[in-house]
């Protein structure tokens, strides 16, 4: 059974429909990419599996439990984590506040343990525990924000654009996170990622997104490699 | 010229009351960004919870805080989950918000109203009689301006490290500053804001509790008290508690302390003019700060200053 799987998902947000007939499917210890074009709708797509955006029809199973229609909070509580491309931490409460809040659903003796494999696994963000977020540079935040989103050791973790804005050696370093991620704690990884070349060579599978509509569905080292679809909507040469 | 200890006592009672208020209708607004004009309401029914408390059951006004709190606080939150969070669901803005404030205002009034009337309330509500003098190291003090000033210093104190102190607590400021990432961590946001709608009226209902000792108090009070609230929290930012407890404090003593001020030699101004005050404050710090104190630059201000000297 599939850790996550998107079925036939048509989405937007009110009367503007986005996605059009949309399916993947994502299991554990895989990083599976979503690429494409600006406006294709790979941001909707992550925030309407999370509960951020109208779901017209399809469905959405995790572990095999039908969540179309849960909350965020009820979908965060079952294990799924979404770290949105901005805003993706409290800029006026501190580092340590942030990461508290990111195990909100915990217990305080879990939260003590993964707070602990968290910072061993991010051992920047221990250096920043009682900065405010306020004063933190965007790689330093984006770090904060990994961190709190791999707290709750959730099943699936979903990125939009986790690199965007940041400088080329600290975008790298970020994915190489990622990597570790998926290898380390075997959690199943949904990215949405402008920089197509890097995020296909990191991932195991890829969906293609043209204005809201599937193009391709594969192994992300096939669509690297077909030049046409690369060269045409990947800006890959 | 030296300001008589019973116009700063007076200053002092009315702008620890006013902060209160201000705490409160600065958090409702925080939450779902809505100018609700029903708070002063809330106030109102602190007032004839201590009434009621004290004429049939007996109780000394200074025991009735936390069924004021409790009262005042659960007609606040039945608002925000009957009205305004249906409202804000359906992504109204701020205009619908504000609109239906005013209608929960005039329901609210009129209820009170109803209630004063079937107690047989022909006249207004004083419980200046309860305003006994306390002796401290040989100062004769008002017992209201003791019971105002360690209510504030409770509920402000309580309410601070309920704030930074907590998860809960961590959590509300979370769900103010970006409700959507708050339920993407787990947070249930309404949960959160109802909690914030209960707290802000229970503020008020304590702070209204306090009000007959000094005015005689009528179902009008708190309506006729907003303006002076909404003054005090935009003085302060709108955006900040701790904004909105300055604002209080500056508006409540520009208020007392200024008439007091306008009715002596040369002006001998009426003390009818005592509301239009917080009035023109309110305008000025539109006009001036419309951010509010803590919501200016300060840094900026201060250079704009120094070049304008200069």
């Amino acid at each position: 059974m599939a850790l996550l799987e998107v079925r036939n998902l048509q989405a937007g947000y009110g009367k503007l429909q986005v996605l059009f007939d949309v399916s993947l499917s994502l299991n554990k210890g895989e990083i599976h990419c979503v690429v494409g074009p600006n406006g294709s709708g790979k941001s909707t797509l992550l925030k309407a599996i999370f509960g951020l955006a109208n779901i017209y029809e399809g469905k959405v199973l995790l572990n095999g439990r039908d969540i179309t229609r849960l909350k965020p909070h009820e979908k965060a509580r079952m294990g799924m984590a979404y770290l949105p491309q901005l805003d993706n931490v409290f800029s006026r409460l501190t580092v340590r506040e942030n990461l508290l809040l990111a195990g909100y659903t915990l217990d305080h003796t879990q939260y003590r343990e993964r707070l602990e494999e968290v910072l061993d696994f991010l051992p920047q963000v221990r250096a920043m525990m009682n900065r405010k977020v306020l004063t933190l540079s965007g790689g330093e935040r984006q770090m904060v924000a990994m961190a709190m989103a791999i707290l709750r050791k959730p099943d699936i973790i979903m990125l939009d654009e986790p690199t965007a804005a940041l400088a080329p050696k600290i975008a790298r370093n970020i994915l190489n996170k990622i990597v570790e991620l998926r290898d380390r704690f075997k959690i199943g990884v949904l990215l949405v990622e402008q920089n197509a070349k890097v995020a296909l060579e990191i991932s195991d599978n890829a969906v293609l997104l043209v204005a809201g509509k599937e193009v391709y569905k594969g192994p992300a080292s096939d669509l690297l490699s077909n030049k046409e679809l690369a060269k045409m909507y990947l800006g890959v040469r | 010229m030296m300001l008589p200890p019973e116009v700063f006592i007076d200053a002092l009672i009315y702008s620890n009351l006013l902060s209160l208020l201000a705490i409160g209708l600065t958090l409702t607004y925080l939450t779902l960004k809505v100018p609700n004009f029903a708070y002063g309401d809330l106030a109102t029914i602190g007032i004839y919870v201590a009434f009621t408390f004290n004429e049939f059951y007996s109780l000394h006004p200074y025991l009735i805080p936390p069924f004021a709190f409790i009262t005042a606080g659960l007609v606040s939150l039945a608002s925000y989950i009957l009205v305004f969070r249906p409202l804000w669901k359906r992504k109204s803005n701020i205009v619908t918000l504000m609109i239906a404030s005013i209608a929960v205002e005039i329901a609210l009034r009129s209820m009170i109203h109803i209630y004063a009337s079937a107690l047989g309330l022909r006249r207004r509500v004083s419980l200046a009689r309860f305003d006994e003098p306390v002796n401290i190291a040989g100062l004769e003090l008002p017992s209201v301006l003791l019971a105002t000033t360690l209510t504030t210093i409770t509920l402000v104190c309580s309410l601070y490290l309920f704030l930074n102190k907590t998860k809960f607590g961590t959590a509300m400021r979370a769900a103010i500053e970006n409700p959507y990432l708050a339920s993407t961590l787990g947070i249930n946001v309404e949960q959160v804001y109802a909690v914030s709608w209960f707290l802000a009226g229970g503020l008020a209902g304590v702070a209204g509790l306090f009000l007959p000792f000094r005015i005689s108090a009528t179902p009008e009070t708190g309506w006729e008290l907003l303006l002076k609230i909404f003054a005090a929290s935009v003085l302060g930012g709108l955006n900040s508690i701790f904004g909105a407890i300055l604002g209080g404090y500056i508006t409540g003593f520009a208020e007392v302390v200024g008439i007091y001020l306008l009715s002596r030699p040369p002006l001998n101004l009426s003390t009818a003019y005592r509301p239009a005050i917080p009035f023109a404050l309110f305008i000025i710090v539109l006009l001036v700060m419309p951010r509010g104190i803590t919501g200016t630059d300060w840094r900026r201000l201060k250079k704009i200053l120094r070049g304008g000297e200069g």
